[in-house]
C-alpha cells in the first residue's frame, strides 16, 4: 500500500434524490474514491447529530451529507430541516475537535450524476488537504 | 382460477399512463402499461426540473398508503409495482370484443437484448461501431446503436436502436452473459379479458424543421424548448454547463420564441399547446441560474398564458427579481447574425420601432403537433381516453385527466359487476414477516459470475474475510447468479436452508432487483430481509474495500426488526363539503363505486354557480349529475347545513354538522371531500359602481343572453379585462373572463352585427382549443387592444354617459370611446372558508384557496391524508374542468375507501412509549401531520396511513423514543462503524 493518505469518507445520501444520483454516477462509470462509503437514508431529515458525531469519533476523515434540492424533498421539506439541524451541528463538531470543514452538505438531484461525481471528488480533495483525522493521534476513546 | 383479478391495459407511460396505473393498482387491480419507447416515463425524463416551482418531485406520484408493493425510490428510474407489469416497446394494433372481456392484439419490437441476462456491463456499448445522434439528447450529442435509451432508468436493458443497427454483430460477440439477440422480429401477441383500456399516449411535440422560417436544423444554434432541456441537464450532453451547440462558447443571451407551431392558422394549428408558455418561463430562470449575473434572457410572445392559480406570480418573479425580459411580438424569422454563429433577430418592439439583436442561442417553445388524432380503437366501447392524449397538458391537467379517466372505467367496471381483488386479503404485510421475530441467521451468496476471469481468487479472499465475522453467517457459491440456473440455485438454498436474512454479492443491484421481486413470490421471503453489495462492477477494488461492502449490508440486515403496528380500520363512507359541480361531480362518483356520500350544503339549493350559467351544454351536463346526485340513495343531502367539527386520522373521522334549524347531526367518514366554491369577485376599479351600464362580464353574459337584448339600440361595447385581477392584491388568472368575454363579445356581434366591440386585454388566455374562440372573434372584426398594468384604460363617467380612454396598438395614438355597455372582467374568488381551515388544519394560498399537497403531482390532495380538494377551492376553474377535479378528488378518495383497514407498511414510524415525554416536538415536526396525541390513552400516535417513514419525528426526538422501522439508531450506528 502507498503512504499516500486516502481519506475515509462517509456520505449520508437520501434515497430519493442523491442516491439515485451516486447510482447514475455508477451506471454511467462516473469514478470516485473508493473510499467514499455511501448510507442510504430515506432522507436527510432523518440524520440524526449522533450519526454524524458516531462517523467522525469511528475515524471518518470526513463526512458528505447528500439530499434533494430544496423543494424536491419526497417528504416535502425533509432537506431544509437537515440543512439547520447540521449548521447546529457543525458548531458541536468543532467542539468535539474536528474542524467543521470535515462535514459537508450539498443538493444533489436524481439525475445529477456528473454533479455526484464532481462533489464527491471535491470533497476528497478538501479532505485530503485538510489531512487526517485528528481522532487516530490525538483522541483516546 | 377461480377468482381472476381484472385486468386493466393502460396504452403509454409517461405521466397520464403511470397515473393511472397506479390509481387501478392502488384500489387492487391487476394492470399492464404498454408503452411504444423503450423507457417509462414519457417526457417527464428529458426534463430534470418542471414549472411552476422549478423542481422535480416525480416520486409524489408513488403510492402513499400502500408504499410496500411498489419500489420506493426516483420514479425516473422506472416504475416497479407488484400488481403493474410494463412492456415497453409495444404497441397495441386492435381493440375488440365488449368492456370487461376486450381482446387486444398488441406488437413489441424485441430491446434486443435480453434483460434477464443483461448486467449493464456496458461491453457491447464499448464495441458498437455505430454512432449516431443521441435521440434521448435531442439529437445533441452521440451515442452508439445499442445503448441504454435513458441513462437514469434501471427498469430495462441495454437496447438496441434498429434504424441505426448494421447487425455487424460486435455487441453479439462481446457480450459476456449472452444477452444480445440480433433478431429485431416484430412479435404479436394477444390479451384477453382485459376489464378495461385507459389511452394515455400524449401529446407528440411539433417538430420545427418543417417550418424554414425558424432555421431550426439549419442553425445549429437554434434549438427546440425540449433540446434546450438536455442543454442544461445535468446529464446531458454538455454535462449541465449552458454552452452553444455550435462552438461550445458560454451562452451570454438566449432568446425563446413562443407559439412555435400553435396559434398559426397556415399550418392547421388553431389552438394554443398551454404549457409552453410557463415552460419558457421556467427554462429562462434555470438559464439565469447557470448563466453570469450579466447575461440576457428574452421570451418573445404574443399572449403569455399564465392561466394557473401560481403561475402569474411565477412570471411576476421572472421579471421583477430574475431579470427575465418579455417582449410582446411574434418574431417573423431568424437570420444569422455578424458572427455566422450568431443569431440576428429583427422585432418591432412596445414603441412601435423595428429593432435588431443578436443572440448566441434561440429556443423555440415547440407545442403540439397538429393534425394528431386518436387510433381509431379509442373509441371502442370500454376505452377510456386520458386528457393528455387529446391534446397537450401541463402535470396537473395530465395527472387529473389521468384520474378521470381511471375512475370513469372504474365506475363502468363496478357497474358491470367487476371487482378488483380483495385487497386485504390478499395483501402480504412484509412488516410482520416472521424472519423478524427470529434470531438473524445470515445467509451469504456469492456470486462466481462468468464473466470476470479471475473472480475466484477474489472470492477465495472474501470468503476468508467473511470467515473472520462475528456471529454466525452462513456463506455459499453460485454460479452465475444472472442466469436462471443460477438463481434456481438460490431458490433451493432458500428452501433448503435456515437462513432468515439474505445477502447477495453480485453486481449491479439493478440487476439483481427483479429477480429479487421474483424470488419474493416463489419462497415467499421478503425483499425487506434481502440486501446485495456489488463487488463486480466498476473499477477494481481492493479486498478490504469489497468486504466494508459486505459488512455493512450484514449489519442492515442484523439491525432489522419485526413491526408491531396493527392495522387500521376505514370507514367505507365520505362527506362531501359543497353542492356545486365539484361537489356534486365528487359525490356521484363515489356513490357510483358503491360508497355512501354525505353531501353537505351551506344554501338551499345544490348547484352552486349553475345558476349563473347560461351556456345551455354546460348547464345540461351540469343539471343531469346534479338529478343524479338527488335520486342516488346513497347520497345523504344536508342543506342548508354547516360543519361544526371534525376530528380523527385518514380513513376514520367524526364530524357534526348543525342544520338551520340548531340540530346537530354527527357523521362518520372515511375522507372528506372540500369543494366548497368561489363567487365572482368584486372590484372597485374601473369606476365599476359610479355608473349602471359598468357591469361585470357576468352580469354582461346574462344581458346579451336576454331576449330583450335584440330590441336594444347597441352601437358600441367596450369590455376590460383582468379588472383587478392578475395584480396585487389578486394577483392570479381567474382563467374563466378571456374565454366567457370573447362568447359575449361574439354573441353581441351575432344579435348586432354593426355594433363595435373593443377589447382591452393584457393577455387573451384562450388556452387549448378555446383559441378558436379568439380566432373567430378577430374574423368577426372585434377590436382588440393590449395594454399593460401602468397603461391601464381610463373609464370616465361624462354627462350621464361612459368615456374610455386607451392607446391605439398600432399607430400609437389616444383613442376614445363612448360605449353603451362597458363589461368589467372582474374575476374570481375562492369562498371565504377560514372556519373550514381552521377545523381541518389545511393551508390556503395568500388568496384564500386551498392549497394542495403538491401543485403538480398531487393536485387534488391537502397536505392532510384523507382530506382533498377540487374546483374553485383549490383553484380558478371552468365548471367543466371544475367537475372533472371533482371526479379525480373522488379517484384519490378511493385508495381509502376501497380498504376495510389500512395495512402498516415496513417503512413506519414508531413510537416506544416507555420512554416518551410526551414533549410532542414530534408532533409539530412531521410532515405528514401524521402523529397526534390521543387524549384517552395519553400517548402519542401514529396514523399509519399518513406516515410515510421519513424520519423527521426520529431526528427531533430528545430520548428516541420514537423510531423509524428499518432505520434505527442502532442499526445505523452499526452500519457506520462496518463502514469505517
Amino acid at each position: 500500500m502507498s503512504d499516500e493518505f486516502e481519506p475515509k469518507i462517509i456520505a449520508l445520501v437520501c434515497n430519493w434524490c442523491t442516491y439515485t444520483a451516486a447510482d447514475l454516477a455508477g451506471t454511467s462509470r462516473l469514478a470516485y474514491s473508493a473510499n467514499v462509503r455511501i448510507i442510504r437514508l430515506m432522507c436527510t431529515g432523518m440524520i440524526d447529530p449522533k450519526y454524524i458525531l458516531k462517523a467522525l469519533l469511528d475515524g471518518a476523515d470526513g463526512v458528505f451529507i447528500g439530499g434533494c434540492h430544496p423543494g424536491d424533498c419526497h417528504y416535502i421539506n425533509g432537506n431544509l430541516k437537515a440543512k439547520k439541524r447540521i449548521s447546529g451541528i457543525s458548531k458541536i463538531v468543532e467542539q468535539f475537535g474536528f474542524d467543521p470543514e470535515r462535514l459537508r452538505l450539498r443538493w444533489i438531484g436524481a439525475s445529477e450524476g456528473p454533479e455526484f461525481q464532481r462533489n464527491m471528488n471535491e470533497f476528497f480533495e478538501s479532505i485530503k488537504a485538510l489531512g487526517s483525522t485528528p481522532v487516530r493521534d490525538r483522541m483516546i476513546l | 382460477m377461480g377468482n381472476k383479478i381484472a385486468k386493466i391495459l393502460v396504452v403509454g407511460a409517461g405521466i397520464s399512463g403511470i397515473r393511472a396505473a397506479l390509481d387501478f393498482a392502488d384500489i387492487g387491480y391487476q394492470v399492464c402499461v404498454v408503452e411504444k419507447s423503450p423507457a417509462v416515463g414519457g417526457i417527464l425524463l428529458q426534463l430534470d426540473r418542471q414549472f411552476p416551482n422549478n423542481h422535480c418531485g416525480m416520486c409524489r406520484m408513488l403510492p402513499m398508503i400502500d408504499r410496500d408493493v411498489c419500489s420506493q425510490f426516483c420514479l425516473r428510474r422506472g416504475l416497479f409495482h407488484d400488481s403493474i407489469s410494463v412492456h415497453t416497446s409495444t404497441e397495441v394494433v386492435s381493440i375488440e370484443g365488449n368492456p370487461g372481456q376486450l381482446k387486444v392484439v398488441l406488437s413489441r419490437q424485441p430491446r434486443g437484448v435480453d434483460s434477464e441476462l443483461c448486467n449493464f456491463c456496458g461491453k457491447c456499448e464499448e464495441v458498437c461501431p455505430v454512432s449516431v445522434p443521441d435521440t434521448f439528447n435531442e439529437g445533441l450529442g452521440e451515442r452508439k446503436a445499442i445503448c441504454l435509451p435513458v441513462p437514469h432508468q434501471t427498469s430495462g436493458p441495454y437496447s438496441i436502436d434498429w434504424a441505426s443497427c448494421t447487425k455487424c454483430g460486435e455487441c453479439e460477440k462481446a457480450c459476456p452473459t449472452g444477452a444480445v439477440k440480433l433478431d429485431n422480429e416484430h412479435e404479436t401477441f394477444d390479451m384477453e379479458d382485459v376489464a378495461a383500456v385507459i389511452i394515455a399516449t400524449g401529446t407528440k411535440l411539433f417538430n420545427p424543421d418543417s417550418v424554414d422560417l425558424y432555421g431550426c436544423g439549419e442553425f445549429p444554434n437554434v434549438v427546440t424548448s425540449t433540446a434546450f432541456e438536455r442543454i442544461i441537464s445535468s446529464s446531458g450532453p454538455f454535462k449541465g454547463s449552458l454552452v452553444r451547440p455550435s462552438d461550445g462558447r458560454e451562452v451570454k443571451k438566449v432568446a425563446w420564441l413562443q407559439c412555435v407551431g400553435s396559434r398559426n392558422l397556415m399550418i392547421g394549428a388553431d389552438y394554443c399547446s398551454s404549457a409552453c408558455c410557463m415552460f419558457a418561463i421556467k427554462e429562462a430562470l434555470l438559464a439565469r441560474e447557470k448563466m453570469s449575473k450579466d447575461a440576457e434572457t428574452v421570451i418573445f410572445y404574443m399572449d403569455m398564458r399564465t392561466f394557473g392559480r401560481d403561475f402569474q406570480r411565477y412570471r411576476d418573479r421572472a421579471e421583477k427579481e430574475s431579470g427575465v425580459r418579455f417582449v410582446r411580438c411574434r418574431v417573423h424569422s431568424i437570420e444569422p447574425g455578424e458572427n455566422p454563429d450568431d443569431l440576428r433577430l429583427k422585432y418591432v418592439d412596445s414603441s412601435r420601432k423595428t429593432v435588431e439583436e443578436d443572440f448566441d442561442m434561440i429556443v423555440l417553445s415547440t407545442g403540439k403537433e397538429p393534425g394528431r388524432k386518436l387510433p381509431d380503437y379509442a373509441s371502442h366501447e370500454g376505452v377510456f381516453v386520458a386528457d393528455s392524449a387529446k391534446g397537450l397538458k401541463d402535470i396537473s391537467g395530465s395527472v387529473i385527466g389521468a384520474e378521470v379517466a381511471a375512475g370513469r372505467a372504474s365506475r363502468m367496471l363496478k357497474n358491470l359487476g367487476i371487482m378488483p381483488a380483495d385487497k386485504d386479503k390478499d395483501q402480504k404485510s412484509a412488516g410482520q414477516s416472521k424472519a423478524f421475530e427470529e434470531r438473524p441467521r445470515v445467509q451469504v451468496v456469492l456470486c462466481e459470475c462468468g464473466v470476470i476471469s479471475d473472480a475466484g481468487s477474489l472470492l477465495d479472499g472474501i470468503e476468508s474475510e467473511l470467515e473472520k465475522f462475528p456471529g454466525r453467517l452462513d456463506i455459499v457459491r453460485v454460479k452465475s447468479l444472472c442466469r436462471k440456473e443460477g438463481w434456481d440455485k438460490v431458490k433451493q438454498i432458500i428452501r433448503d436452508g435456515s437462513a432468515n436474512r439474505l445477502v447477495f454479492a453480485a453486481c449491479n443491484k439493478n440487476v439483481l432487483g427483479p429477480k429479487i421481486k421474483e424470488l419474493e413470490e416463489d419462497t415467499e421471503i421478503f425483499d425487506s430481509i434481502v440486501e446485495s453489495a456489488d463487488i463486480y462492477s466498476g473499477d477494481e477494488r481492493s479486498i478490504d474495500s469489497l468486504i466494508k461492502d459486505l459488512d455493512m449490508a450484514v449489519s442492515r440486515l442484523r439491525s432489522r426488526r419485526a413491526l408491531f403496528e396493527h392495522s387500521q380500520p376505514v370507514t367505507g363512507s365520505a362527506l362531501v363539503i359543497g353542492g356545486g359541480p365539484a361537489g356534486l361531480s365528487a359525490a356521484l362518483a363515489l356513490a357510483d363505486h358503491k360508497i355512501d356520500v354525505f353531501l353537505v350544503e351551506k344554501s338551499e339549493t345544490l348547484g352552486g354557480n349553475l345558476k349563473y350559467i347560461i351556456d345551455k351544454e354546460l348547464r345540461q351536463s351540469i343539471e343531469e349529475i346534479l338529478n343524479k346526485v338527488e335520486g342516488n340513495p346513497r347520497i345523504k343531502i344536508h342543506k342548508e347545513a354547516e360543519l361544526i367539527t371534525s376530528s380523527g386520522i385518514s380513513g376514520n373521522f367524526t364530524s357534526k354538522i348543525q342544520m338551520k334549524t340548531g340540530e346537530q347531526k354527527t357523521i362518520l367518514h372515511g375522507v372528506t371531500i372540500l369543494a366548497t366554491g368561489g363567487t365572482a369577485a368584486e372590484t372597485d376599479s374601473y369606476s365599476m359602481d359610479d355608473h349602471e351600464r359598468i357591469v361585470s362580464l357576468f352580469e354582461m353574459e346574462k344581458l346579451v343572453n336576454d331576449a330583450s337584448f335584440s330590441g336594444q339600440a347597441v352601437k358600441s361595447i367596450v369590455m376590460i379585462q383582468c379588472a383587478g385581477t392578475r395584480e396585487e392584491p389578486r394577483n392570479y388568472c381567474s382563467r374563466v373572463c378571456c374565454i366567457k368575454s370573447l362568447n359575449n363579445a361574439l354573441k353581441i356581434k351575432q344579435i348586432h352585427p354593426d355594433a363595435e366591440v373593443y377589447i382591452f386585454y393584457r393577455d387573451i388566455m384562450t388556452y387549448g382549443d378555446s383559441e378558436r374562440i379568439y380566432t373567430e372573434a378577430r374574423k368577426k372584426g372585434i377590436v382588440f387592444i393590449p395594454f399593460d398594468i401602468d397603461t391601464k384604460p381610463e373609464v370616465l363617467v361624462e354627462s350621464g354617459g361612459l368615456l374610455v380612454k386607451g392607446i391605439d396598438p398600432v399607430l400609437g395614438v389616444p383613442v376614445e370611446l363612448k360605449p353603451d355597455w362597458l363589461s368589467l372582467a372582474v374575476g374570481v374568488v375562492p369562498n371565504f372558508i377560514k372556519d373550514l381551515v381552521k377545523i381541518f388544519g389545511i393551508e390556503t394560498t395568500q388568496d384564500g384557496f386551498i392549497k394542495e399537497a403538491d401543485s403538480k403531482w398531487r393536485p387534488v390532495d391537502t397536505g392532510q391524508e384523507g382530506i382533498f380538494v377540487c374546483g374553485l377551492a383549490r383553484a380558478p376553474a371552468r365548471a367543466d374542468e371544475a367537475m372533472k377535479e371533482g371526479e379525480a378528488a373522488a379517484q384519490r378518495a378511493l385508495r381509502i375507501l376501497s380498504k376495510n383497514e389500512i395495512i402498516p407498511q415496513r417503512l413506519l414510524a414508531r413510537v416506544r412509549h416507555s420512554i416518551c415525554s410526551m414533549c410532542s416536538l414530534c408532533i409539530e415536526v412531521c410532515p405528514f401531520n401524521a402523529r397526534y396525541i390521543d387524549t384517552a390513552e395519553g400517548k402519542i400516535m401514529v396514523d399509519i396511513a399518513s406516515c410515510q417513514g421519513c424520519g423527521t419525528c426520529a431526528a427531533i426526538c430528545p430520548n428516541s423514543a420514537t423510531l423509524i422501522v428499518d432505520f434505527e439508531d442502532d442499526g445505523i450506528m452499526n452500519v457506520i462503524e462496518a463502514a469505517l
